[in-house]
């Protein structure tokens, strides 16, 4: 675990500016020639501190400056992209439904406090610059970004963005102002108030915590102007959504339109520092209907298309080979088995453990996702902290060149759960917009195949009831789509933990409990590493939860948009959200 | 005339009562419901649970939100989106007018299609024109729309690189790219309607092209053209406008799913989204309206029987 453990120890030790991160990428003049050539400069480290000066305030959605001009021999930059979304909400209060003004286009207008990078994962500053952990770590100090600024619209008209903003944003999202504000709580792990020292932000921690760093890095996490949020307007119509981040919001038609235009003003500058964003604009337009997101992509009306499904990818690369496609591994998509451990017979962990042994990964994940994926333990494969997909591969159960040893060992196993014939009864809960109804038949199929005695059906509900029965533990198991959290500690805390907000099956180990304890409080980059290891290996064994994979999130990209590949790694957001986040990032072939 | 109207209107009252029963109650009898799905992805304490119910004002028992919800209709006060906190009457009214516009535009198709091909049908009958016909419409008849849409939408783009506009236009932005937006889809939910006007407007016409004053009006030396369209298309409409005023809700229906398809912001896309919301004033009022707007467009059927045949006396 030596890369985990400077990971944190960089982490912990060094005190990380934006300055610091563009020292280190101006030295990369290899890493630079690469993406030169693609003509997007990489954005890794925010660029300069020095203010972007621009005479007079602009008119809100104007682009009063020209689009950056690429060095000699890069493609123009500017032009517009047309994305497309299928999410449409009615509630865009960002505390309570983080997820509608992150996506569905708002999400390019916006900031977060801190972001991850996305090639190395790396923890660093946004809208909170650096940070500095006081004393036994009851306080953490951020500086603000001298550079970033609202958007040039009323009510805030370009001012800058200050600590008590800051401070507001976190203590909301911490569920400190109303109880219904609680969805990215658990991001805020160990947080007792958010306040302003001077011009800096403090958390002050009643329970000293390094994830709470993390969480604040999660790309749901956006930050609003202390007068958006009082107003409460834009909580319903998103229309008066005003942000700091790369895109200044044009037009909100919920449902038919959304149009960004380039904030002339950005305070972020590419490696090479010229001013991002690269489009003059974004087109947001919305599709309710997977077939139409496919024909509107073949027809090239639209310049992205996620594409998860391998048929789904074959189809669209046969009908325009010109596509580009990329793909990672991303931290926040990945299916799960889950087992509800409070009845029978999943109470028991050697009929879990024999069902993981039983299970053959690739027959089960390979027609859906092709060869898109990752094996998982108990984390993400993506975070830097988990097991690695490489050591995941070669074990028992998820390792297929010791597939009849394990189905050996499947049986035996079940056989001293007092089942010797396998016959025990359950069934698996989908819901179909997932693609997990496939799996859950393959693994109903293949289980059957083993055990001809044993009873497996598969129960497809919709989203309400899977929500309903979920919270109160009606089920026997379920495969689904889970939701992960960019924090090995968190997601362990979440999933795994007696009463975390995750875990369905109402899974209970004081031995975990006390572990994944220690990794969320660990203020030490080795106590935290080698808590959640153990952690992992402790899940490892007792499987409360087989995590089918990790989602390498396949895409597909109009080639006259260029510079997306050097740009997504592991530390990308997940989902749909990639291609609004990193709309700041690429640039369009004119 | 206008008593006809009355008397009419206020029998709609308690039917609409009925359907209010049906929907209050069978929506509530839905595994779970809106608080679920706001904390989906998030195991929550009691206590939020607590908090988000007493938010949106609901738990309390059927009958009592039935009585509530009926009092409030009848002051024209749907209830607001448990979601956006918007009037239901606004909500509603933002995306009625596509779906009106899109059965509009299908009953339009529909009918200058199927009508006309019946008569033709009809007279012709027992040709090989009229073989077509038939054929033609029971095909229209058995190919689902949905089908037939995403067909449309598909098949082009894979092969053709081509597709129909999919994106939704504001009149007020572009009225001939709006407009456009609304051809294919109307195409698509207009065969069925077509097919079935067919093949009554034939049936009808063949029964009244065998009755006796047309055997006169053939008698007196009338030209064909005019026994066909002047004796015999009046009379044998009845049944076929009949037939109309209950297609608006087969209509309706698949509207739902050929707006998803093609990307229109209407009833149908607000009514999925509302149910998989559990959006329960929002799924009331869409009830609401529609179950309206279908009984008057039957009032309004019964009401043309007297056009068309004068002898008919309402009452």
């Amino acid at each position: 675990m030596e890369p985990e453990q400077s990971y944190w120890q960089r982490f912990w030790t060094k005190k990380v500016t934006r300055r610091r991160l563009v020292t280190r990428s101006l030295m990369a003049g290899a890493g630079l020639a690469a993406v030169a050539t693609v003509g997007c400069g990489d954005d890794d480290g925010g660029g300069t501190t020095t203010a972007t000066a621009t005479a007079g305030a602009t008119t809100p959605g104007a682009t009063s400056t020209p689009s950056p001009t690429p060095a000699t021999g890069l493609p123009p930059f500017g032009g517009e992209a047309v994305l497309h979304t299928q999410f449409q909400f009615g509630d865009f209060n960002p505390f309570r439904s983080p997820f509608a003004p992150s996506i569905g286009g708002l999400g390019c207008t916006l900031d977060t406090p801190l972001e991850f990078g996305p090639l190395d994962f790396e923890l660093r500053g946004r809208l909170l610059d650096s940070w500095e952990i006081v004393g036994d770590g009851s306080e953490i100090l951020f500086d603000i970004n001298p550079d970033a600024k609202w958007h040039n619209q009323a009510p805030v008209n370009a001012r800058a963005v200050d600590a008590e903003d800051m401070a507001l944003n976190i203590t909301r999202y911490a569920g400190k102002v109303d109880p219904s504000e609680v969805r990215l709580a658990s991001n805020m792990f160990g947080l007792d108030t958010a306040d302003v020292v001077g011009d800096q932000l403090r958390l002050n921690m009643s329970t000293p915590s390094l994830s709470v760093l993390n969480g604040l890095a999660y790309y749901q996490m956006t930050v609003h102007p202390r007068e958006v949020i009082e107003a409460e307007e834009a909580f319903t119509d998103p229309s008066k959504f005003v942000g700091s981040g790369a895109f200044v919001l044009d037009k909100y038609d919920n449902g038919v339109e959304a149009i960004f235009s380039r904030n002339p003003e950005y305070w972020r500058k590419d490696s090479l520092g010229q001013q991002l964003p690269y489009l003059d604009s974004v087109r947001f337009k919305w599709l309710s209907d997977p077939a139409a997101e496919k024909a509107a992509f073949e027809s090239g009306d639209v310049d992205y298309i996620q594409m998860l499904d391998q048929l789904v990818r074959d189809e669209i690369l046969t009908a325009r080979p010109d596509t580009q496609v990329t793909s990672y591994l991303a931290w926040g998509s990945a299916f799960n088995f889950r087992f509800n451990t409070a009845k029978a017979p999943f109470s028991d962990a050697r009929v879990r453990k024999a069902i993981h042994l039983a299970l053959d990964y690739e027959d089960v994940i390979n027609p859906i996702l092709g060869s898109n994926w990752a094996y998982s333990g108990a984390l993400s494969a993506a975070l830097p902290e988990a097991i690695p997909s490489s050591e995941i591969s070669q074990m028992p159960g998820w390792n297929p060149a010791t597939k009849a040893q394990d189905l050996e060992q499947a049986r035996s196993l079940m056989s001293d759960a007092g089942f010797p014939d396998g016959g025990i009864s359950f069934s698996i809960m989908v819901i179909t917009t997932q693609q997990t109804d496939e799996m859950a038949v393959t693994i109903q199929s293949l289980l059957k195949g083993i055990w001809p005695a044993m009873d497996v059906n598969v129960e497809v509900v919709e989203v309400a009831d899977l929500s309903s029965r979920l919270g109160a533990g009606d089920f026997d198991s379920v495969v689904q789509f889970a939701p992960r959290l960019p924090d090995a500690a968190l997601d362990l805390f979440n999933n795994y933990s007696t009463g975390g907000s995750l875990n369905w099956g109402a899974y209970s180990n004081s031995a975990l409990d006390a572990l994944i304890d220690d990794s969320l409080t660990a203020i030490d980059a080795d106590g935290r590493s080698s808590a959640i290891l153990q952690a992992e290996e402790t899940i490892l064994e007792e499987l409360p939860v087989i995590w089918l994979g990790t989602v390498d999130l396949a895409q597909g990209w109009d080639p006259k948009i260029v510079g997306v590949q050097q740009l997504l790694g592991p530390g990308s957001t997940s989902s749909i959200a990639d291609s609004h986040y990193h709309s700041s990032r690429y640039g369009i072939e004119a | 005339m206008l008593a006809f109207l009355l008397r009419r209107l206020l029998s709609l009252i308690p039917s609409i009562l009925i359907l209010l029963l049906f929907v209050v109650v069978l929506l509530r009898l839905l595994p779970g419901d809106v608080v679920d799905v706001m904390l989906k992805d998030f195991r929550a304490s009691d206590l939020d649970r607590q908090v988000l119910e007493e938010r949106l004002g609901i738990g309390d028992p059927i009958a009592v939100e039935y009585v509530d919800y009926v009092r409030g209709a009848a002051t024209g006060d749907l209830g607001r989106s448990f979601w956006t906190q918007e009037p239901v009457l606004t909500v509603i009214f933002d995306h009625v007018s596509v779906t009106m516009e899109l059965m509009l535009l299908a009953l339009v198709f529909g009918t200058l299609t199927g009508i006309p091909l019946g008569v033709l049908s009809a007279v012709k009958q027992d040709t090989i024109a009229d073989y077509a016909l038939r054929s033609v419409s029971v095909l229209a008849l058995s190919v689902p729309n949905f089908l037939l849409a995403t067909a449309i939408v598909t098949l082009p783009a894979a092969y053709f690189g081509w597709s129909p506009p999919l994106f939704y236009t504001r009149f007020s932005d572009d009225p001939w790219a709006h407009f456009q937006h609304f051809l294919i889809p109307a195409a698509m939910l207009a065969p069925f309607l077509s097919a079935s006007l067919m093949r009554m407007t034939r049936s009808m016409m063949l029964e009244v092209l065998n009755e006796d004053y047309v055997r006169t009006a053939r008698a007196k030396g009338l030209p064909e053209r005019l026994v066909v369209y002047r004796h015999s298309v009046k009379n044998a409409l009845i049944p076929v406008v009949t037939l109309l005023g209950l297609h608006v809700a087969v209509l309706l229906s698949g509207a739902v799913v050929v707006e998803i398809i093609f990307g229109l912001p209407g009833l149908g896309k607000l009514l999925i989204d509302s149910l998989v919301q559990r959006d329960y004033p929002v799924i009331q009022g869409i009830a609401v309206v529609t179950g309206i707007f279908v009984m008057l467009t039957n009032l309004i059927v019964d009401a043309s029987y007297r056009f068309l045949d004068p002898r008919i006396r309402l009452g």
